[in-house]
């Protein structure tokens, strides 16, 4: 274990003492306050269990409890992966054309760059309109959020794609779709890469976004009605939840990231 | 002959500069020329440098026979033929680093072999060869990155060679090289071209280079050719004859008439 881990452990459980202390001090301030702030004991013996409410009512237990939030987390998971598979795979396929097209760029890259400075939430409404409250409206809202990323880190890496190699390609006979394939291409996968990691956190996010507004299930759902509830101990699982979730998913990016962009200097 | 054949011939052409000029636009609007009236040839087989302190137009002339610049005037051809565009009977050693970084040695040469039509059975042996010519043969599976900028600069050469070109242009080949790697390099062309005797345009800022490596060297200051000597050093050109009054009468006339043609005069008492 390298002093990487070790510092990364001592953080967390200062966190957690952090925590407890605040929770000590609310605890001692009276029955409101101890709401607020509870101690790792109320949240790990009461809020825990207290998850299978949401299975139909059930009395708090912990079977039902761990099942409600790992099938939340899946429905919040597969939100997140539709959407970045869909949104990601249009933003490479639509960077790539507006980039390499003069007119079509002329056209749509302007569009592109409005699009971009609308804060992503203040879509949330309209697609709700447009697409429905369940499931559909939620992941093309991802979708759309992601695809404006991908095609803007895409545009700029084609501007930025070094002319020397094109110019070599095209001494060594290269087509235009030569040079499209195996020299833009793969010149701007490290881009890709980085607009996934990028991409990521925005959908974590905004799925969050539209899980409290709309959905019936997943943990933003599960976050907003633990709020209305006052249920600081659940909320403060979820968090724990999130963490875990978007760490896991950073790393499996950034090691799949460090495998596909290992001929890099 | 069909192309791809093992045993094609290196037939080597011969170009042709014909009053080239080009103008570019200068920021604050005006038109300034950087080649003016430029002719030249290079005869089969003949290596011509081109010297010439920076931004006297020489990587410019290059880039116009490579056809990645089309001259405002004047035309060039090679074996008779007018220059439009890249093409792949002109091979270019860029200055910069160019090879690709995502491929393998190997693959970097394999690519280049099927940029130039050659059959995927035939491409293995052919890449083989190439790296052997350079002497990289031992460095297939390496990324670029894992080489020197030297050994880059040979991979970067095999694969324009693997193309089989009538023409090769080099374009400061060797400048961002240390010394003494970019003499083993100059030295490595010699050998090369001793057994393919490549019609070459050599660009080089480097008096030296240019008195070791060319047969003829022609001198550029702002748009202009100003000096043509003959270099009758005779070959192979072993290292050694870098230490010949020979070379030295060479290479020093070019130095003094750089340093004359320099608009900040500089003297030292």
């Amino acid at each position: 274990m390298g002093t990487k881990h070790v510092k990364k452990i001592l953080a967390a459980a200062g966190l957690i003492t952090f925590w407890q202390i605040a929770a000590l001090i609310a605890r001692s301030g009276g029955e409101y306050t101890a709401v607020l702030v509870p101690t790792w004991g109320k949240v790990l013996t009461e809020s825990l269990p207290g998850f299978a409410a949401f299975k139909g009512g059930a009395l708090p237990n912990y079977g039902d409890a761990l099942y409600v939030l790992l099938s939340n987390s899946l429905i919040t998971v597969k939100r997140v992966l539709i959407g970045l598979a869909a949104g990601g795979m249009a933003g490479v396929a639509t960077g790539i054309i507006i980039g390499l097209q003069p007119v079509l760029r002329g056209m749509l890259y302007p569009i592109v760059k409005i699009l971009r400075n609308i804060p992503l939430l203040a879509l949330i409404a309209l697609f709700l309109v447009w697409f429905g409250g369940e499931e559909r409206g939620i992941i093309i809202y991802i979708a759309f959020g992601l695809w404006i990323i991908y095609t803007t880190n895409i545009i700029e890496a084609i501007d930025n794609a070094d002319r020397i190699r094109i110019n070599f390609a095209r001494t060594l006979g290269a087509t235009n779709m030569d040079v499209y394939t195996n020299v833009i291409l793969p010149m701007i996968v490290p881009s890709i890469m980085n607009a996934t990691k990028v991409a990521l956190g925005v959908a974590w996010a905004i799925a969050l976004g539209g899980e409290f507004l709309a959905a019936q299930d997943g943990l933003g759902r599960l976050l907003i009605v633990s709020q209305q509830y006052m249920e600081t101990g659940r909320m403060l699982i979820i968090l724990i939840v999130f963490i875990v979730l978007t760490a896991v998913f950073s790393w499996m990016v950034k090691t799949a990231g460090n495998r596909i962009t290992r001929w890099m200097p | 002959m069909k192309m791809g054949e093992l045993d094609r011939k290196t037939e080597s052409g011969e170009l042709n500069i014909e009053h080239i000029s080009i103008e570019f636009n200068t920021v604050s609007g005006d038109k300034m020329k950087a080649l003016d009236d430029i002719s030249l040839d290079v005869a089969h087989g003949e290596l011509v440098a081109v010297v010439g302190r920076s931004g006297c137009g020489k990587t410019t002339l290059l880039n116009i026979v490579a056809g990645l610049l089309e001259p405002t005037g004047g035309t060039c051809k090679l074996n008779g033929r007018e220059i439009k565009g890249p093409g792949r009977e002109r091979g270019v050693v860029f200055q910069a680093d160019a090879v690709f970084g995502w491929k393998r040695v190997g693959e970097n040469v394999d690519f280049a072999l099927k940029l130039g039509g050659v059959p995927k059975e035939k491409r293995r042996e052919l890449a083989e060869k190439y790296l052997k010519m350079v002497n990289l043969e031992k460095f297939a599976d390496f990324y670029p990155k894992e080489l020197s900028g030297g050994m880059r600069k040979r991979l970067q050469i095999a694969m324009v060679l693997a193309n089989q070109p009538k023409l090769l242009l080099m374009d400061e080949p060797f400048g961002p090289l240390d010394y003494a790697t970019k003499v083993e390099l100059q030295v490595e062309v010699e050998k090369i071209r001793l057994k393919h005797p490549l019609t070459t345009f050599f660009v080089t800022h480097d008096v030296e280079e240019a008195t070791f490596v060319a047969d003829r060297i022609i001198m550029i200051e702002k748009g202009r050719i100003v000096e043509e000597i003959n270099v009758d050093i005779p070959r192979p050109r072993p290292v050694e004859i870098r230490n010949t009054a020979e070379f030295h009468a060479i290479s020093d006339y070019l130095l003094g008439k750089l340093l004359e043609l320099s608009d900040v005069k500089s003297e030292v008492r």
